[in-house]
């Protein structure tokens, strides 16, 4: 055993101070001065930091002020069934209110690689977002990870399975795929949001960039369903791009209602 | 876990201390607005908040500050809490987030007051840089995310489970980190002599 070996063994521990070691750990670290010292300082009580009795009150003070009863969030399962709900709901309605001209001239495994995948990522940022709610919650990926994900994987469904054919009047085409993309998007993120604001966010703008995805991803959804231009370009532009718009909405609306640093120099609050 | 449990000093308030088990119990109350929870909460979980915001970098009005900051954001978020779930992690993930907001704040104040001419001063690292114990000249030395894991585990008593936790990670990279600390903290003691603390090396 050598000191390399004494590290791994100190990091598999569960807590600090490390627990026993092992013999043969033992053996090493009784013979081997760096690592004694290493122990040492580990094992070494916390450095003294006493709370000034005068801040212990005034911390005391400010919240027995405003100490009223709050109701605990309910678990995350049943946010991220909301969030699933808000999800379905305009896809759902896209179907009911537009004529099914994209879907219509689909086979079975494009519509399955296509829907399949929404759904999947739909539901990865259902559980993420109700992850996000509350603080230290258990997390599937971090959300910016999960964002960009989820972006590349549908861009990369999307390029691969749809061809690319030159058109004309592609730009009119695509603000109004954009539009009526972002119509259905739009108050599906709100929605999202809104949901969102019960829980607590530590990072707003993150959980905003993904309620503007979710709603995009329904957008998404809906223009696969509904419009007949199978061209890569359009679809990339227009509906990928609808996806893209929210979630880039979605992050610049909740920076602006919650800026994540404040002006002004580092202060005391309560003093 | 000792680390929470062992405070009991006046300096909160003459509030007993609360064994770890019954801080979920404590925080639980807190939410049903019972006038003891939060003495009992702030009592527990303080002195060791105080010891992470220190050894993270701050001076001791700074880390004072943070403190303050941390128990408004918990008062505002204690709705997100769940009864029965692990409190140290829920509070270490919303300290880190106000020590991160306030890392950000300050880099903002300093590079303006850089523009401005006026040299900014090391936000902070005085007071650890001046600290006689060992472990925290040490552990000063170590980059922002080793830093952060190991003073957690030992400033805080929490698990490797709870470290992952309150950090957004998993326990594989917590452990990653821990172990590259481990490996830093070695060439630093192996570079300076255990013995010495900051007041001798100044004599010297």
């Amino acid at each position: 055993m050598n000191c390399a070996d004494i590290d791994r063994a100190l990091a598999r521990q569960n807590t600090l101070p490390p627990d026993a070691l092992t013999a043969e750990a033992g053996e090493h670290v009784r013979n081997c001065p760096r690592c004694r010292a290493l122990l040492e300082v580990l094992s070494a009580p916390p450095s003294d930091s006493e709370l000034r009795p005068e801040l212990a009150s005034a911390i005391r003070e400010h919240i027995g002020r405003n100490l009223v009863a709050v109701r605990p969030l309910r678990p995350a399962r049943y946010y991220a069934s909301g969030f699933a709900l808000i999800f379905l709901t305009p896809i759902a309605a896209g179907i009911a209110i537009l004529r099914a001209s994209g879907i219509a001239g689909m086979s079975a495994p494009m519509i399955a690689i296509v829907f399949g995948g929404l759904a999947v990522c739909g539901g990865l940022l259902a559980i993420s977002l109700a992850a996000e709610m509350a603080p230290a919650s258990r997390r599937l990926l971090p959300p910016a990870a999960l964002i960009g994900g989820i972006l590349l994987a549908v861009a990369a469904i999307l390029w691969a399975l749809f061809p690319y054919h030159p058109e004309t009047r592609f730009w009119l085409q695509a603000a109004k795929c954009l539009l009526l993309g972002i119509g259905f998007a739009a108050p599906t993120a709100a929605l999202a949001w809104a949901l969102l604001r019960r829980g607590a966010l530590l990072s707003p703008a993150v959980s905003g960039a993904a309620a503007g995805l979710l709603g995009g991803l329904a957008g998404v959804a809906v223009l696969e369903i509904h419009c007949p231009d199978w061209n890569v370009a359009h679809i990339l532009v227009a509906h990928w791009g609808t996806a893209l718009a929210c979630a880039a909405a979605g992050l610049l609306a909740a920076r602006r209602a919650d800026p994540p640093v404040r002006t002004g120099p580092p202060g005391p609050v309560l003093r | 876990m000792e680390g929470v449990e062992q405070r009991t000093e006046d300096g909160a308030g003459g509030v007993s201390p609360q064994p770890l088990a019954s801080l979920e119990h404590w925080m639980s109350r807190y939410q049903q607005a019972d006038p003891a929870a939060p003495d009992a909460l702030i009592a527990s979980i303080s002195p060791a908040l105080l010891r992470f915001f220190r050894y993270n970098s701050a001076s001791r009005e700074h880390a004072e500050d943070l403190l303050q900051e941390t128990w408004l954001k918990i008062h505002r978020m204690r709705h997100s809490y769940r009864p029965g779930e692990a409190v140290l992690p829920w509070v270490y993930a919303i300290a880190r987030h106000v020590r991160v907001d306030s890392y950000r704040r300050v880099r903002r104040i300093v590079a303006h007051e850089a523009s401005a001419d006026v040299l900014p001063e090391a936000v902070g690292r005085k007071d650890v840089v001046e600290s006689t114990l060992q472990f925290d000249a040490l552990v000063a030395q170590l980059p922002d995310s080793q830093r952060e894991v190991i003073v957690m585990l030992k400033a805080a008593g929490m698990t490797v489970e709870e470290v992952a936790r309150a950090t957004s990670t998993t326990v594989g990279a917590v452990k990653l980190k821990a172990h590259r600390a481990y490996e830093s903290l070695r060439t630093f003691l192996t570079s300076r002599p255990p013995q010495r603390t900051g007041k001798s090396e100044g004599a010297q």
